[in-house]
């Protein structure tokens, strides 16, 4: 039997029952990594020594009948722009290739402290900036469906990692569709939780008002299983939420083979989704989709937001302002590269960060310098802002009325290396369907619906704020749904 | 449509440096993306308070207690250059 083919409730079982051991275990994947990842690439950094030493501790830990943390023994990585103490995390960038934390990130803490084994740093766009993880500086992440085609980004190695059985379970972050659009790309499921339900405290903030952690595995029982251990109220993340509980999260997938626990839930279709251009299978799956939801019971209706169009232009104001302050931080000082050549301070700062910094990371920062400059404050940035406003009043609306709402994850298929790399534009709009969800600070996931030509296709469940129970209960039953043939 | 010129002052506030070449292939990416962003003028927005933030919770207070936190040998480790626990930079005052 192959164990990198098994769930992560499945191997939580078998460890439990003594059936493997932990070091096996982790020794299993680390070979399926090396016979792997030379052509998926989707690691940055391995953390062999430190996963078997930890390893070999839980073996004792069961040896000794003390009982595992929730995630005990389980194979995880980490998209590598969230810090990890003494593990090199470099955001894709030359400006960090040796940059070593002196601190975990919350969820990182969170994931060590229920016995979770980080296996390594996954790839993604630089900064965490692109669709399609071609930016990074360590090179790009082949899609494990079709090698000759991009996993989708910025968490691409993350989404490339758990469809290849390198990992269980991963970590990636969302800003703007970032955890939804690979997981759609490589077939895997991906959660992004609403605002302030995961602490961000220790993710390299791209733009603060709309990142997120996001979660990635193999099912949706998997995905909302690892996010309900990351949750909780950190006072070191000033936006991080006392209200939502991760028992929420884990009492919603109690039921997971009650495909009916959609029964009489409302869904509704925003149709200035249905009506941008969308790549002709992916809208015959996505149909599809939503037909098997309606036939367990769903209750379905198209609905108009008509704010949601301008989302795209909104989000990408918003996003590089944020990161036009974001990254003033990485001046070669304190961390990060430093240049050779510079005689004063001011060249210190300019040719540190002109070399170290990808074609995109620049383009974006010069994009917000220039929406945030005096003359352009008013007309570009407040106005986005106040349409983000518009955009979210939809969405309070369309949630006074409905549970969870549909759409593609992606309007395009996977593409080949190279395509969308000359126009930035058509790149962004990879993310059209995604970036709402942000801008609203709601919940969604991907989940795999379907193929077009071998190419996988993501249907995308969005839920209101702190309303994750609705779309991982939506997800369960389609999931279900698909199995049983309906 | 924006000039040159412009783009020089923006890459100087950014501190970042553009060749000449650079610069002319900039100045297509960028006024192709701020038409796409013209879009935004056909919104009727005068009234409404921006969203600067998506959450409504107030800020706490704490106690002002003193916490562990991080060692400044493994804060200055990652520094090219550092002296006496400090950060090493350009003497910039004679």
């Amino acid at each position: 039997m192959d164990i990198t083919k098994l769930t992560a409730i499945e191997t939580k079982e078998i460890i439990k029952k003594r059936e493997l051991s932990v070091k096996e275990l982790i020794g299993s994947y680390l070979d399926k990594i090396d016979s792997v990842d030379k052509e998926i690439n989707a690691f940055i950094t391995l953390n062999r020594e430190e996963a078997l030493k930890n390893a070999e501790k839980l073996d004792k830990k069961i040896k000794n009948g003390q009982s595992l943390g929730a995630l005990g023994g389980l194979p995880i990585g980490i998209k590598d722009n969230i810090v990890t103490k003494d593990l090199k995390t470099t955001c894709g960038s030359k400006m960090l290739e040796n940059f070593i934390p002196p601190y975990d990130g919350k969820v990182v803490e969170k994931i060590k402290k229920e016995d979770g084994i980080i296996l390594g740093k996954l790839n993604l766009d630089e900064f965490a900036m692109g669709s399609s993880t071609e930016t990074s500086y360590f090179g790009e992440t082949k899609n494990p469906i079709n090698m000759e085609m991009v996993p989708g980004g910025s968490s691409g190695g993350s989404a490339a990692a758990v469809k290849a059985g390198e990992v269980l379970l991963s970590l990636g972050t969302d800003t703007g569709g970032s955890t939804r659009q690979p997981a759609a790309f490589c077939d895997v499921v991906g959660i992004k939780p609403s605002y302030g339900l995961v602490s961000r405290y220790g993710i390299v903030s791209l733009a603060n008002t709309l990142d997120t952690v996001g979660v990635l595995g193999k099912d949706v029982e998997d995905a909302a299983f690892f996010l309900s251990t990351l949750t909780g109220f950190d006072p070191l993340d000033s936006t991080s939420s006392e209200s939502a509980k991760g028992e929420t999260i884990r009492e919603s997938i109690v039921n997971k083979n009650d495909i009916n626990t959609i029964k009489g839930m409302k869904v509704g279709l925003p149709k200035e989704f249905f009506q941008t251009e969308i790549d002709k299978g992916i809208s015959r799956e996505v149909n599809k989709a939503i037909k098997i939801l309606e036939s367990l019971g769903a209750e379905i209706e198209e609905i108009s937001m008509p704010y949601l169009e301008y989302s795209l232009a909104v989000y990408h104001v918003i996003v590089a302002a944020e990161i036009s302050s974001n990254l003033a931080r990485f001046d070669g000082i304190r961390y990060g590269h430093r240049s050779e050549d510079y005689n004063t301070l001011d060249e210190l700062y300019i040719n540190s960060r002109t070399e170290a910094l990808g074609e995109e990371v620049k383009r974006r920062i010069m994009f917000g310098t220039y929406y945030l400059s005096k003359s352009n404050a008013n007309s570009h940035y407040e106005r986005a802002l106040k349409i983000r406003r518009l955009i979210k009043e939809d969405f309070d609306r369309a949630f006074g009325k409905y549970d969870i709402l549909l759409s593609p994850t992606s309007p395009i298929l996977p593409f080949k290396f190279g395509e969308k790399m000359t126009n930035p534009l058509s790149m962004y709009k990879a993310d059209l369907f995604t970036v709402p969800v942000n801008l609203g600070g709601l919940c969604a996931m991907s989940i795999p619906c379907g193929y077009e030509n071998g190419l996988p296709v993501g249907l995308q469940i969005i839920g209101d704020r702190f309303k994750e129970a609705n779309i991982i209960k939506a997800g369960l039953a389609l999931e279900g749904g698909l199995k049983n043939g309906i | 449509m924006v000039t040159k010129e412009q783009i020089q002052q923006i890459a100087s506030l950014c501190k970042l440096k553009y060749t000449e070449g650079e610069i002319d292939e900039f100045a297509k990416n960028f006024s192709q993306v701020l038409g796409y962003m013209e879009k935004l003028k056909e919104v009727d927005a005068d009234n409404v308070e921006p969203l600067y933030f998506i959450s409504d919770h107030v800020q706490r207070f704490r106690e002002d207690v003193v916490g562990e936190s991080l060692q400044r040998e493994d804060v200055v480790k990652n520094t090219t250059e550092e002296q006496f626990g400090y950060f090493k930079i350009l003497r910039i005052v004679e």
